[in-house]
């Protein structure tokens, strides 16, 4: 994946270059490669680019960690009370389904132009798949291993630590490295609603200048952000899959 | 019968249950109505623009880019999917760059849509084609790849031209993939024609939530997102309905 | 009854005879040998076609006018990275219109393989398959494994598919199909899915649809093996039926040398590594077949000899 990736990005990077060059693209439509990184180190020297990664990046984790933990929990609770689970699966597959990203204008509303309303909006895009990767793995632990858990006479907690929670790591991995994608998205969307700090608003800035080359800098850095953390989490997925799912 | 009522019957208690609690934050508890309008605030605020038929256009826009995004999006990325089925020096090639584009957020794109494609009906439908096109070709792709070599055996042993074979058999093969890409593309479809009337625009639901928070229109924007969030849903019970009859011909145990 | 014969032929010169039936008679040898001493001798009544010449002239005639399926030093290698695997050595035979032909041999002996190349499924590396079944579009009618219907249509439309690809017009395809489920025993269940249906009943399914067009010759890969042992032997009856009935060139392919005997009227032994045709047996047991041919101790021999080969190196 990491290899094929990187192939793909040269092979990429290649294409425009050399359709820029050979077509001559006007700078203002399609800036070449060269012509963006410039952009980048400008912005790096006077506009405080590391700050607004940093500001992106800040959001995105607080999001993802709360958005993760809170999707964790509410997995934990659903497994062992199956009855709120199945009072709560309705509420859940509603909200599921509704665009989780058009409530962006009312977190404005409420929590302003600052990190928050990214924060939240980030939380909620990552609880879900989360939640569901978690519970997933939880619910249906090989039915043999359970059996062994009543033979050893493990309690709750032992069982959960030594049979539940490896059963479900792969899973939970597996939707978290769907919600990184989501995580990003959400943390843009935000921040081109309204902000003054971030990727996202350097994007909307951007694109009100109709400068392209600014444009295609901030989707090749955010590409490079969801590239890497999908990368992360796809290993750790891996790791876990390889270590804890050998049924 | 029953088992048919009984979701309906579980979702409409959930959103009664919904409904109750915003109720219960506003009235009884009385948030400020500029934070937290009421239920019947906001329905007020659709009814009285819908009477005035002022809503009807901002619906039938966004749900035109959608439709016409999802299709235009779906056709390509079935035939691109095939393409690379039947070409594997093609999709040794292109598997790269598709990872890439995979993982980037491309709704990051919509800005410089914008940029090259202007404000109008273009950018936003070509954002809707790009956010539509990658879950279909993955999932139709998945559906090409999955499908038992017998099958091309068949259509070898009956002399199928590559389209008979396309129509006959692989296209309905592949239709269980096709209806996962589908679906993601639906929502992410939403979410892009929104996000592109956020942007830019004069029409739609999206320009509906910029010009309510402009305007301190809170009942409007919270109608506006009542509306997206009910289309969202509806579009996703629409295409769950064809899926379930396009596939009614499948095996419960592997649906 | 008993063609038993050890005799060079005489009244046709040594080049008349293929080469590949030469070097099969070589490799032939009597069944003491094989076996050892721990085994009562069996004694088969088996033709080889070396000795064609042995037979009555006018038999003789008649079997060399009916080549239908003729296997000319085929080969057979698939390149695997960079090495390159031998699935079938030249390879020769013929197969006479009318025959019940069981292929057997143990896995990767090249009798999938060998069917695939008669099917045009896969291409021959060397040599050359001649079907002479000429002005027929469509030569061969393939049974897989598992049925391979098409998951979306009724069992009657499946059974009508070739039809419909070859542009035959509803009514007459309706037709046709109709008698197919009626042959193969699947009346009342024309609407189903192939979802609905049990194992047997899909392949039966199969069995029509490779029938659809009426093809001379009907190829079978293991056509039985995922269905269990009862159906199977009811399976075994109906494709009895369905072949005397129908008069097809059936070539089945089987890992059950019960199944071969039973159902064939000559048997190919194949052995693997490179696969390789052993021998060609010709089953003499009377038509029609049924239970008391399993309690023909000429059967039984049949049997015991196949399997003998099938262990035997070579």
């Amino acid at each position: 994946m990491l290899k094929r990736g990187a192939t793909g990005l040269l092979l990429i990077f290649t294409l425009w270059a050399g359709g820029v060059y050979l077509f001559q693209v006007p700078g203002y439509l399609l800036p070449g490669p060269g012509e963006v990184l410039e952009r980048l180190v400008f912005l790096y020297k006077n506009a405080q680019l590391t700050t607004h990664i940093f500001v992106t990046l800040t959001e995105i984790f607080w999001g993802f960690f709360y958005g993760s933990l809170i999707g964790i929990g509410v997995a934990l609770v659903f497994a062992r009370l199956p009855i709120l689970e199945r009072i709560a699966t309705p509420f859940i597959l509603l909200l599921q389904t509704a665009p989780k990203i058009a409530i962006a204008p009312l977190l404005l509303l409420w929590l302003g132009l600052g990190p928050a309303p990214k924060i939240v909006l980030v939380a909620v895009v990552t609880f879900f798949p989360v939640m569901t990767g978690m519970l997933t793995g939880l619910k249906y632990v090989h039915k043999s291993y359970l059996d062994l858990a009543k033979v050893l006479k493990l309690n709750r907690w032992q069982r959960f630590l030594h049979i539940e929670l490896p059963s479900a790591l792969p899973t939970l991995f597996a939707g978290a490295s769907v919600a990184t994608t989501l995580a990003i998205t959400a943390a843009v969307i935000g921040e081109l609603m309204g902000a003054n700090k971030g990727l996202g608003y350097l994007l909307s800035a951007g694109q009100e200048n109709a400068d392209s080359a600014t444009v295609m800098g901030m989707v090749l850095l955010l590409s490079l952000i969801g590239w890497l953390f999908y990368e992360i989490f796809e290993l750790m997925r891996r790791r876990m899959e390889a270590r804890f799912s050998d049924v | 019968m029953l088992a048919r009522i009984k979701p309906v019957f579980e979702y409409g208690i959930a959103l009664g249950v919904l409904y109750f609690v915003w109720w219960y934050a506003s009235v009884p508890m009385a948030m400020p109505k500029y934070l937290l309008p009421s239920p019947g605030d906001t329905l007020n605020a659709l009814w009285t623009m819908a009477l005035e038929n002022k809503l009807q256009p901002h619906l039938y826009y966004t749900s035109q880019n959608i439709i016409l995004g999802l299709l235009i999006g779906s056709v390509v990325g079935i035939a691109l999917a095939y393409l690379l089925y039947r070409l594997p020096r093609l999709s040794a090639i292109l598997d790269g760059p598709l990872v890439v584009f995979q993982t980037a957020p491309k709704i990051a794109l919509a800005p410089l849509f914008v940029v090259w494609f202007g404000l109008g009906l273009g950018s936003k439908l070509i954002l809707i084609f790009s956010l539509v096109f990658f879950p279909v070709l993955l999932g139709a792709l998945a559906g090409f790849r999955g499908i038992d070599s017998r099958m091309n055996d068949l259509s070898k042993l009956l002399e199928l031209n590559i389209f008979e074979q396309f129509f006959k058999i692989d296209f309905m093969a592949a239709l269980p993939g096709i209806f996962v890409g589908l679906k993601i593309g639906a929502v992410q479809a939403l979410v892009g024609a929104i996000l592109a009337e956020w942007i830019s625009g004069q029409q739609g639901l999206g320009f509906l939530m910029t010009l309510a928070t402009a305007t301190y229109k809170t009942p409007l924007l919270f109608g506006a997102v009542l509306l997206t969030s009910l289309f969202g849903i509806a579009l996703h019970v629409g295409i769950t309905a064809i899926e379930h009859f396009a596939l009614s011909w499948k095996a419960q145990d592997d649906q | 009854m008993i063609f038993q014969s050890r005799r060079q032929p005489e009244r046709l010169p040594q080049s008349y005879i293929p080469t590949q039936f030469r070097s099969l008679r070589q490799s032939r040898q009597p069944a003491t040998n094989l076996v050892g001493s721990q085994l009562p001798m069996v004694k088969v009544d088996i033709v080889i076609f070396s000795q064609l010449s042995s037979l009555p002239t006018m038999i003789q005639n008649t079997l060399r006018g009916l080549d239908l399926i003729t296997i000319r030093g085929v080969t057979k290698t698939f390149e695997m990275g960079k090495e390159r695997v031998t699935a079938l050595a030249p390879i020769d035979q013929q197969i006479n219109k009318g025959q019940f032909v069981s292929i057997i041999g143990p896995s990767g002996c090249g009798k999938s393989t060998l069917l695939r190349l008669i099917a045009g499924l896969d291409d021959v590396t060397e040599g050359e398959i001649k079907l002479d079944t000429k002005g027929v579009k469509r030569p061969v009618g393939f049974v897989f494994q598992d049925a391979v219907l098409l998951p979306w249509k009724s069992v009657i439309d499946n059974i009508r598919f070739p039809l419909d690809c070859a542009g035959v017009k509803r009514a007459a395809g309706d037709k046709r199909a109709q008698e197919l489920i009626e042959l193969v025993g699947l009346k009342g269940f024309e609407t189903a899915l192939p979802k609905q249906l049990s194992g047997g009943m899909r392949q039966r399914a199969a069995i029509a649809r490779a029938l659809a067009d009426d093809p001379p010759i009907l190829l079978m890969d293991e056509p039985f093996s995922a269905v269990d042992l009862l159906t199977r032997e009811t399976l075994n009856d109906e494709l009895l039926q369905i072949w005397q009935r129908t008069g097809k060139t059936i070539l089945l392919v089987t890992h059950s040398v019960e199944e071969a005997a039973y159902l064939g009227t000559q048997v190919m032994v194949m052995t693997p590594r490179p696969g390789r045709l052993k021998k060609t047996i010709s089953v003499d047991l009377p038509h029609p077949r049924g239970e008391q041919t399993k309690l023909d101790p000429n059967y039984h021999k049949l049997v015991m000899e196949l399997r003998q080969d099938m262990r035997g190196k070579t």
